[in-house]
């Protein structure tokens, strides 16, 4: 029982790694280094009153990243909590995205208190930090009207001129359909309300949920993919023994 | 539901009222990002042109993916484009009845 929860606590912190890994190879797709360079537009540059840095502080940061991601495989989790956290409020300031935040709480959290059976309160906490994810993102979802497919078929027609895959493409030219798009619409709103649920209830089934939304999200859109491991990784909390209910 | 005893639960108590305060007051201020995850898509399509009409490819100027992209940052866009070339009168034509010209060396854009 003890070596399936350290074997659990490995998983969360190898898949929470690639999630940085791939936060890392997606800022430099993104051509972030461009931005650093002066060559491409601060986009999303919110925090507008600290400067966009140079190119080496910009490599600094991803360094830092790495060495937090390297670190949580050798279990040295404050010290990787401590380095993810500089990293993340670094590239916070310069190109916010929500991906980046959800890594930063999960970040400081283990710069606190590590994932341990002794003391739950950091499970407990990242717990939450998924059923808010799902939850609220769900309620936007349905207060800005996502169900009626429109703004997924205008997603769709973006990623069309972004995609180079032909059977990807084909799966976007299917969403221009209004009525695909509104099926598809309304399935990603209920699946979202049910992860949680499900996690609480039966965190095998939740995982599959999760699983299945994410790499579903994953083959039409670019640049979520670490998202997506932050919250395949929050999900296997759900399996750590431990009753929500207590 | 909090966990039974820590040093850390007041902490992360507080942590997490704070988040829902902050993912409430989402819902009612747009320009809280929140969880909004696609909940809304706005990329608006506009064009750039020089003074003798070419357009500007603008799409090397941005990150590779940007989904989201708002008449403000469109604006931006244009100015960061405009600063950086040798011709700095361009025009940004968001629909017929909505064009922008560049004015001076600082390239600000204005409605006409």
């Amino acid at each position: 029982m003890i070596s399936k929860k350290l074997n659990l606590e490995r998983s969360f912190y190898f898949i929470f790694s690639l999630a940085i890994l791939s936060r890392v190879v997606g800022d430099l797709l993104l051509n972030r280094h461009g931005i650093h360079a002066g060559e491409v537009f601060p986009s999303r540059h919110y925090f507008s009153f600290i400067p966009i840095y140079p190119v080496s502080v910009f490599y600094l940061e991803l360094t830092l990243a790495l060495a937090g991601a390297v670190l949580l495989n050798l279990k040295k989790i404050r010290l990787a909590g401590f380095l993810i956290v500089v990293a993340y409020l670094m590239g916070l300031s310069q190109m916010f995205q929500n991906q980046k935040t959800l890594i930063l709480i999960i970040a400081t959290t283990l710069l606190l208190n590590p994932l341990s059976q002794k003391d739950r309160s950091s499970i407990w906490f990242l717990r939450y930090q998924l059923i808010l994810v799902y939850s609220i993102s769900a309620l936007q979802k349905v207060f800005s009207g996502f169900n009626d497919g429109s703004d997924l078929l205008l997603t769709a027609k973006y990623l069309l001129t972004i995609e180079n895959n032909s059977m990807i493409k084909q799966l976007l030219i299917s969403l221009q359909n209004p009525q695909i798009a509104a099926v598809f619409s309304i399935a990603t709103v209920i699946i979202e309300f049910i992860i949680p649920v499900a996690l609480i209830r039966k965190p095998k089934f939740g995982i599959a949920l999760v699983v299945f939304l994410h790499f579903s999200m994953n083959l039409m859109m670019k640049d979520i993919t670490a998202f997506s491991l932050t919250m395949l990784a929050l999900s296997l909390t759900f399996l750590m023994d431990f009753d929500l209910d207590k | 539901m909090p966990p039974q005893s820590s040093k850390f639960r007041a902490f992360f108590k507080a942590l997490l009222l704070v988040e829902v305060f902050y993912l409430s007051a989402s819902f009612f201020i747009p320009q809280i990002p929140g969880w909004k995850m696609f909940a809304s898509f706005h990329h608006i399509d506009f064009k750039l042109i020089d003074s003798e009409g070419r357009a500007i490819d603008y799409r090397p100027f941005l990150p590779t993916v940007t989904y989201q992209l708002s008449k403000p940052t469109a604006l931006k866009l244009a100015q960061f484009i405009c600063l950086k070339s040798a011709n700095k009168k361009m025009t940004l034509i968001i629909s017929e009845d909505e064009k922008y010209f560049s004015q001076g060396l600082k390239c600000d854009f204005q409605k006409t």
